[in-house]
């Protein structure tokens, strides 16, 4: 739920078009840019998704408590529904155009602005040092 | 018309048996046909001929003959910008990669070249048609039902989830 969470406030405070508009201009592959915007535009709707189901199971009689198999009666039915969403949204973005090879244009205008510089030249070493430190142990 | 087809089949790469059985039809634009049949029977698979997904995605082979808008298949190149596909989960016609319904409606065109004036006028034109301008800057994941639907999901199968 706090991973869900940060998700949905992270799509609450970004334009989905601007983040994937500069991921592909970062020359990020176009598929994987796609599947990184996705996951975050979609996660608040697996939050709802998940109160759906507990609210199913739990009339139907469901009990949910850590020391049963009721997270299990949680999980199958959310991975069902997902995996059948994800194969309609499969179709979705093959009719879209998203399977094309050729040149994309894009309506989604992100001009590079100073204080972008100034943020990503002190947020890149933090990040860098926060993996090393990470990595390392320390 | 809209669509023709003669005899047409879908035969699956490495089966012999079509996917389809032989499909003739002829689809008048302006008007809503409805294909029935059961389960497993080829609805889908038609629908993916007709709107180019197959043989370029799903691989295998036609049979018969067919044109949609004009053009013969099959469409080899892709999906043309010209016939999709809507399944009656407004929720999955989503791409989730653009926050507005202006947006969402363009990147098919996007993903085709278009130049990005051509996109607005045309997705200005499309919403206009539809009697939903007020919601051309909104969050698609935040449309009503009514208006969701409209926009992803006009026509929702008569018979699904039926048992």
């Amino acid at each position: 739920m706090v991973l869900v969470g940060s998700l949905q406030l992270y799509v609450i405070t970004t334009p989905l078009d601007e983040l994937h508009a500069c991921l592909v201009r970062a020359r990020v592959a176009k598929p994987l840019a796609y599947a990184l915007v996705a996951a975050v535009a979609f996660a608040p709707h697996l939050r709802q998704r998940v109160l759906e189901v507990r609210d199913a199971q739990t009339s139907r009689g469901v009990r949910f408590g850590w020391g049963s198999l009721g997270p299990l009666k949680l999980i199958g039915p959310l991975l069902l529904s997902t995996l059948e969403e994800a194969a309609e949204r499969e179709v979705t973005l093959l009719v879209r155009g998203f399977g094309l090879t050729g040149r994309s244009t894009t309506l989604a205008h992100v001009p590079w602005r100073r204080r972008d510089t100034a943020v990503a030249a002190s947020v890149l070493p933090a990040a860098a040092t926060t993996l090393l430190w990470r990595t390392l142990g320390l | 018309m809209i669509a023709e087809a003669s005899d047409l089949t879908f035969t699956y790469d490495g089966t012999e048996r079509p996917a389809t059985p032989p499909v003739s039809l002829s689809l008048e634009a302006g008007r809503i046909h409805a294909i029935a049949g059961p389960n497993g029977g080829g609805k889908t698979m038609l629908a993916r001929v007709l709107s180019g997904l197959a043989p370029s995605v799903f691989r295998g082979r036609l049979g018969g003959r067919g044109e949609v808008v004009g053009s013969p298949l099959p469409f080899l190149g892709g999906p043309p910008p010209t016939a999709g596909i809507l399944t009656d989960s407004a929720l999955a016609q989503l791409t989730g990669v653009r926050s507005t319904v202006a947006g969402e409606i363009g990147i098919s065109l996007e993903n085709r070249g278009w130049p990005p004036r051509q996109i607005r006028r045309r997705v200005g034109d499309l919403l206009a048609s539809l009697g939903l301008e007020a919601v051309a800057e909104r969050s698609p994941m935040t449309l009503s039902g009514a208006s969701s639907s409209e926009l992803w999901s006009p026509v929702p199968s008569p018979t699904s989830r039926l048992s």
